[in-house]
C-alpha cells in the first residue's frame, strides 16, 4: 500500500520514468486537473522541461500555475510531424521531460500509434488523456481481428489512471428518464478517484486505488475493503455449497482460516520495499538452519 | 427595462468565475421541446447590458462587452421579436456596434442574394469564407478595444446537413475562440440523435462529448420527466464541463425550474424547483 502511493507520487514528480502514461476519463470527471498536477509538481523543478501540446485547452489558460519551465504547443492546426519537431527542436538531448498531451481524441484511430510512439523517449514521461467513451476510437479497424485504438493505447501505456468521479456520482433515475445526455451535479470536480495500474520493467503490475483532490494537492490511498467484504462472502457461499456434498469435513473454521492467513509465504518478502521506495526483490533469501550441511568448500574454487 | 430580474439573480457571478485573461467556451444543450434560444438571448443582454449580474462577474461592471450572433436556427427577425418581449431594442445596440448578427439561416442554401444589405450573410456555396466573415465580424466588434462574447446557435446541424463534419466544426470553432473573451455554444442532446450505430449519431455524440470537455460550464435544458406542466416549461441543470476554471474558482452547481411566458406579456421565471 505504501509504496504504491510512494510509486505514484515519484511518477507525478518524474523521478521514476514511465514512458507512457495513459489517463482515462469520461464526459462526467475531466482528467485535467490531474495533467494539471503533474505540471503543479513539476513547477519549480530545475531541470525538467515541460511540454504541453494542447488540442482543446486555449492558450493562456495554464498561466496561472506559474510553471515558468512550460512550454505550450497549440496543436490544432499542427500536422503531426511538425508537432513532433517541435518537440524535438525543445528537446534536443536526452533530458529529463515531462510532455503532456491534453487529448488523444483529435487523432485519426489508424494515426494513434505513429503519433505516440516518437514522442516516447528515454528519459522522458508522456502522459496523455483518452477520453471515453469515442466510437471512433473503440471501433475495431478494417482487418477485424486487429485490435481497437483505444485497446493499442492499453497495450502500449506502462501506466494506466483511470480517472473516476468521487465521491462517487449518484445517477438519478429522473435524470435516466428524461432522455437526453446531462451531467450529474458534481460531475468533473477537482476532487476525483484514481484507479491505478502500472506495469514496471520486471513485468510486475502493481495497482491501487486513491482519492486525489486538485485543490489541496494530496493523494489519499483508499483501502480496498470492498474486495475484502466480496472475498469472505464467497468463502461462506463456498461453506454453504459444501455442506452437504460429502461425509468429510471440507469447510474451514473460523480458527483455521486466522492460521493460514499468517502463514509468511517465501516470496513475500521480495516484494517489500525499503523506505526510499527501492524494491529488494530479486535477491534469494535463505537462512540456514542448525541441521544443514554447510560446506565450507567453494565447489566453484580452482583446484590448481 | 428588465423584465428578466429573477433570471439575471440566477446567473450573478457567483455562478460563473470567468476569467478576463483568456478565451472560455459555455456550452448550453437542449432538447427539442426546451429551446435553447431564451438562455442564449439572455447572454446577449447579460453582456451588452453592463449591470451588476451579469454572468461575467464583476469585470463587466467597467464594459460592455459586444456580442456576434452566429446563427443557423434563425434570422434576425425571431430574435428581435424575442428581444422586444424582453424589453431590450436590437437595433440601438446594433446602431451602436454592440451586436452583430451572423445568418446563416436565411440565405444557406441560396445562390445569389435576393437584396444587398450591411447584415452578414453565411451561404454553404462559400463555406471557405465564413472563417473569414466571422473573423471579420468579431474584429469588427473588437474594434472599441473590448474582445466579444461570441455566439453560435445550432452549429450542430451544420454536420447534419452534410455541409461539415463534426471534427471540422470543432477545429472552425477552436479558431474562433481565439480571437473572442467568451464563447457560448448551444446543441441538441436528445438520446434519440446521440443512441444508435448511424454515423448522424455517432458524430452529434462525440461533437457533444468534445464540446463538454471543453467547455468551462454546461447548462443542459430538458423538459421535465413527469410530463408538461401549466406553470413550469421545463428543467435547467449548471455544471462544470471539463476545462478547469480557474485554480481557486468553481462553477456553481444548481438545478433550476423555468417558465417561458407566451405572447406579448412573456417573459421569463427562473426559480428554485418548488418555489414558483
Amino acid at each position: 500500500m505504501q509504496h504504491t502511493s510512494i510509486l505514484l507520487n515519484r511518477l507525478l514528480t518524474v523521478k521514476d520514468v514511465s514512458p507512457l502514461v495513459l489517463l482515462q476519463d469520461t464526459p462526467r470527471q475531466t482528467a485535467k486537473y490531474l495533467l494539471l498536477e503533474f505540471i503543479h509538481r513539476n513547477a519549480e523543478v530545475p531541470g525538467v522541461q515541460v511540454i504541453f501540446l494542447s488540442f482543446e485547452t486555449p492558450s493562456g489558460s495554464l498561466d496561472w500555475i506559474g510553471c515558468t519551465n512550460l512550454r505550450y504547443i497549440g496543436c490544432n492546426r499542427l500536422s503531426h510531424e511538425a508537432i513532433h519537431d517541435k518537440v524535438n527542436c525543445l528537446l534536443p538531448g536526452d533530458q529529463k521531460s515531462l510532455i503532456l498531451v491534453d487529448s488523444l481524441a483529435d487523432i485519426p484511430a489508424v494515426d494513434l500509434v505513429s503519433f505516440i510512439t516518437p514522442l516516447i523517449r528515454p528519459s522522458s514521461t508522456l502522459v496523455a488523456i483518452s477520453h471515453l467513451p469515442l466510437s471512433e476510437h473503440s471501433s475495431q479497424p478494417t482487418p477485424s481481428y486487429a485490435p481497437s485504438a483505444t485497446t493499442q493505447l492499453l497495450y502500449l501505456a506502462t501506466t494506466i489512471i483511470k480517472v473516476l468521479p468521487m465521491p462517487e456520482v449518484k445517477i438519478d433515475e429522473v435524470d435516466e428518464a428524461c432522455g437526453t445526455f446531462l451531467l450529474p451535479l458534481g460531475s468533473n470536480s477537482r476532487q476525483s478517484r484514481l484507479e491505478f495500474l502500472h506495469r514496471r520493467k520486471s513485468g510486475r503490475a502493481v495497482q491501487g486505488s486513491f482519492r486525489f483532490d486538485f485543490a489541496t494537492h494530496t493523494l489519499a490511498f483508499i483501502q480496498q475493503s470492498t474486495t475484502a467484504d466480496e472475498s469472505s462472502g464467497s468463502t461462506e457461499v463456498n461453506h454453504a455449497l459444501l455442506k452437504n456434498l460429502t461425509t468429510f469435513n471440507l469447510g474451514t473454521t473460523e480458527k483455521q482460516r486466522v492460521a493460514r492467513d499468517k502463514v509468511e509465504l517465501p516470496f513475500l518478502k521480495a516484494q517489500e520495499a525499503d523506505v526510499a521506495g527501492a524494491a529488494v526483490g530479486g535477491a534469494i533469501v535463505y537462512e540456514f538452519e542448525k541441521e544443514d550441511d554447510y560446506d565450507e568448500e567453494d565447489p566453484y574454487e580452482d583446484p590448481f | 427595462m428588465s423584465k428578466l430580474p429573477d433570471l439575471l439573480r440566477v446567473f450573478d457571478g457567483a455562478h460563473l468565475p470567468l476569467s478576463k485573461t483568456y478565451p472560455q467556451l459555455i456550452l448550453v444543450t437542449s432538447a427539442l421541446s426546451t429551446s435553447g434560444s431564451w438562455i442564449l438571448q439572455h447572454f446577449v443582454r447579460a453582456s451588452v447590458a453592463n449591470q451588476q449580474g451579469s454572468p461575467y462577474g464583476s469585470d463587466s461592471l467597467e464594459q460592455k462587452r459586444p456580442v456576434v450572433f452566429v446563427s443557423f436556427l434563425h434570422d434576425l427577425e425571431f430574435h428581435a421579436r424575442c428581444f422586444r418581449k424582453a424589453g431590450l431594442d436590437l437595433n440601438a445596440i446594433i446602431t451602436a456596434k454592440q451586436f452583430i448578427y451572423v445568418d446563416g439561416f436565411t440565405r444557406l442554401f441560396v445562390a445569389t442574394p435576393a437584396e444587398t444589405n450591411s447584415m452578414v450573410y453565411l451561404q454553404s456555396a462559400n463555406k471557405s469564407t465564413w472563417l473569414y466573415q466571422i473573423r471579420s465580424a468579431i474584429l469588427e466588434a473588437k474594434a472599441g478595444g473590448i474582445s466579444p462574447t461570441l455566439i453560435f446557435e445550432g452549429l450542430d446541424s451544420l454536420h447534419a446537413l452534410g455541409i461539415m463534419t463534426a471534427k471540422e466544426i470543432l477545429r472552425f470553432v477552436a479558431d474562433l475562440q481565439e480571437d473572442s473573451a467568451i464563447s457560448i455554444i448551444s446543441a441538441y442532446s436528445v438520446d434519440r440523435m446521440l443512441d444508435g450505430m448511424s454515423t448522424l449519431a455517432q458524430e452529434q455524440t462525440a461533437y457533444l462529448f468534445s464540446l463538454a470537455r471543453r467547455a468551462v460550464a454546461v447548462f443542459s435544458l430538458r423538459p421535465l420527466s413527469t410530463g408538461m406542466a401549466e406553470d413550469v416549461t421545463g428543467a435547467m441543470r449548471i455544471t462544470n464541463g471539463g476545462q478547469p476554471c480557474d485554480a481557486r474558482e468553481i462553477v456553481d452547481e444548481n438545478e433550476f425550474h423555468y417558465f417561458l411566458g407566451d405572447g406579448n406579456v412573456g417573459g421569463v421565471k427562473v426559480f428554485e424547483k418548488g418555489h414558483w
